[in-house]
């Protein structure tokens, strides 16, 4: 096994709906994803980057295919193991932050670590630094409801790195936000990336983000090419 | 994973400022519905048990816990007394046994007044009379009361004929008795002041058993009875004594009192139930407000155990919180009410004429344990729902 291959996915295919109208939205995709890349996959609405992205991260089976994380086939494993291994070694961003609305930004950033079943102090530790190094450790103890767009994006993002994954899945983690704050969010990502030698697959819509990666991937007719 | 973590969610789905307030209102409304049947049915069972524990402890207070008595009203002498005494002493528990004449008689105290009573000669050192009956009659203790009976009967030259007696007494002391029964009625003195008033020497009406601290009345009773049934059954005669529980006499009235108990128990049972009902929708309406929060928890990893642990817990923590507040409004109400507003009964009906509040400390932990339990079965449909779908679901959309 290549040790430099922290993410590969192979012949994903993936349909939804009843025998008679189903919709094939995946139909044999391929990646690989090296430690330190940045990834992006880009396509028109509907074409599957979501499907994608959910089958990559072990969030939802895809109806064949097979999915390494770091060499361990996620699939194949049971869904305890599963949720082990999400929790270790994948993190997520999504359209929208997702953050837990009863919880504070801190408490957000924290969880993975708790679910890990890290003491609180420890997790608190590094949640501070986290916020500090995205730039919203002064919104620590607010609630979700009370934060801007791109504030909430941010935290959602310290919320995915916190456990230092070995690949962040990120799905239109700017589509959401206007064009500043978005070009905020972007200039973070890359940071972020660059710092930890961290990878990232970034689903997006952003011409400015699929120009900044390291590779880029189209997603048509459910399946991923390469854009040279 | 930490089980604290999961307190910590549970906690804040179901109780949290950043909440909906219509959350908010789901959980407090169902807390309340569940306080209320938990409360009511707490309240009522100590009424009602409050209610015969009274009778139950009056009774007991001014009679042997046993019983012992000719099937049809027939007299017995002091030669039954000696044999039941001997037949006793070989049942283990029994302390003692007493001859009892007891009959009604007209009594009458300060000028004017006239009271029907009943007399019960035993073994009692002076006169003593209810208070309710002294009350009536204008006496205290010093006072004197006239007894008269016309159970006399005298055998002359034109046949037999009833004979009136009138007896003066000096009351030597008022008593309250317990029950109004007692107090309105009660005259008891010693057994052959009785006697003479009544002129049944060496005549009893019944006789009544003690039994040692700890020695359950029912057992006492049964064995002391098919003693009595081995020794005069076996001996041939047609009618011979018996021995019940004294309480077992009023087994009517227990049983009347227990029949409506369960009647109303199952009312209020229902009542519990339908805010249980009431909770299970709550419940699923928080399990779907947070189906994406759940989803976003295990996208960080949490396992499909730690989902269900959540749901369970919510259950338990509305079910736990109405429980526990129907048991602690229940508890301050019958102590208030005890205290401030006691409940007054008449007398003359009831037999007691304070309603206590006895905080039934079986059924509280019964009823909080049961409702405890079914919050947490009812909480595993949510659970399941929430483990049968893939995370990606509920975090596709906003
Ligand atoms: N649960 C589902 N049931 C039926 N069809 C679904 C389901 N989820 C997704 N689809 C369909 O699958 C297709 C791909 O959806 P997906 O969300 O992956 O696209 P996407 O590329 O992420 O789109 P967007 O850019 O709008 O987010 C769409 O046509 C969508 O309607
Ligand atoms: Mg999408």
């Amino acid at each position: 096994m290549n040790r430099e291959i922290v993410l590969s996915a192979f012949d994903i295919h993936r349909s939804y709906g009843s025998a008679d109208a189903s919709i094939q939205v995946l139909r044999g995709a391929d990646i690989t994803i090296k430690i330190g890349e940045v990834v992006a996959v880009t396509g028109p609405s509907g074409s599957g980057k979501s499907t994608l992205l959910h089958a990559l991260g072990l969030l939802e089976r895809p109806d064949r295919g097979k999915v390494l994380i770091c060499g361990e086939n996620g699939w194949a494993l049971s869904s305890r193991k599963r949720a082990e291994l999400r929790n270790r070694k994948i993190g997520f961003v999504f359209q929208f932050h997702h953050l837990l609305e009863e919880f504070t930004l801190k408490e957000n950033v924290m969880m993975p670590c708790l679910i890990a079943g890290e003491s609180s102090e420890e997790a608190s530790g590094k949640a501070d630094r986290l916020l500090e190094r995205v730039g919203i450790i002064h919104r620590a103890s607010h609630f979700p409801s009370r934060v801007s767009g791109g504030e909430k994006q941010r935290a959602a993002i310290a919320r995915a790195i916190i456990m230092k994954p070995d690949i962040v899945l990120a799905d239109e983690p700017t589509g959401n936000l206007d064009a500043d704050t978005s070009a905020g969010v972007e200039k973070l990502i890359m940071e972020l990336a660059e710092e930890g030698s961290r990878s990232f697959l970034l689903a997006t819509h952003s011409q400015d983000l699929a120009s900044a990666v390291h590779r880029r991937f189209s997603l048509g007719s459910g399946v991923l090419r390469e854009v040279k | 994973m930490k089980q604290k973590l999961l307190w910590a969610l549970a906690r804040r789905h179901v109780w949290s400022d950043a909440n909906s307030t219509v959350v908010r209102m789901v959980s407090a409304l169902s807390i309340a519905g569940v306080a209320i049947g938990v409360a009511a049915l707490v309240i009522l069972q100590a009424f009602m048990g409050g209610f015969t524990e009274a009778v139950a402890t009056g009774l007991t207070a001014m009679n042997p816990p046993l019983h012992i008595y000719l099937p049809g009203g027939g007299h017995m002498d002091d030669f039954d007394l000696g044999a039941v005494q001997s037949i006793a002493s070989e049942i283990p528990g029994i302390t003692r046994v007493e001859g009892v004449l007891e009959k009604p008689a007209v009594v009458s105290g300060a000028p004017g007044t006239v009271s029907g009573a009943m007399v019960r000669g035993g073994n009692n050192a002076g006169l003593t009379i209810g208070m309710d009956l002294a009350r009536e009659l204008g006496v205290t203790a010093g006072d004197e009361i006239r007894i008269a009976s016309t159970a006399g009967v005298e055998i002359s030259g034109m046949g037999r004929v009833l004979v009136d007696t009138i007896v003066a007494l000096a009351v030597d002391s008022v008593a309250d008795f317990g029950l109004e029964e007692y107090n309105s009625s009660l005259v008891i003195l010693p057994l052959n002041t009785a006697r003479d008033i009544f002129r049944a020497h060496g005549e009893l009406t019944s006789l009544g058993a003690f039994v040692e601290k700890g020695t359950d009345p029912v057992e006492a009773s049964e064995l002391l009875n098919s003693a009595l049934y081995r020794e005069y059954a076996g001996g041939g005669w047609p009618v011979y004594m018996s021995c019940i529980p004294f309480l077992a006499f009023h087994g009517n009235l227990f049983k009347a009192l227990g029949l409506e108990r369960a009647a109303m128990t199952i009312v209020l049972a229902l009542i519990t139930v339908v805010a249980l009902l009431n909770l299970s929708s709550a419940l699923t309406m928080i399990a779907m407000e947070h189906r994406r929060d759940i989803g976003v928890m295990r996208a960080m990893g949490l396992p499909p155990s730690g989902v269900f642990r959540i749901s369970i817990l919510r259950g338990f923590l509305l079910g736990g919180s109405g429980a526990v507040t129907g048991l602690a409004f229940s508890w301050i109400s019958i102590f208030t009410i005890n205290r401030y507003f006691p409940i007054k009964l008449d007398g003359t009906v009831y037999w007691i004429d304070v309603l206590p509040g006895v905080f039934p400390v079986t059924t509280a932990l019964v009823v909080t344990l049961l409702t405890i339990l079914v919050c947490l079965a009812v909480s595993t449909f949510p659970a399941f729902s929430a483990l049968s779908r893939s995370p990606s679901e509920a975090l596709r959309y906003e």
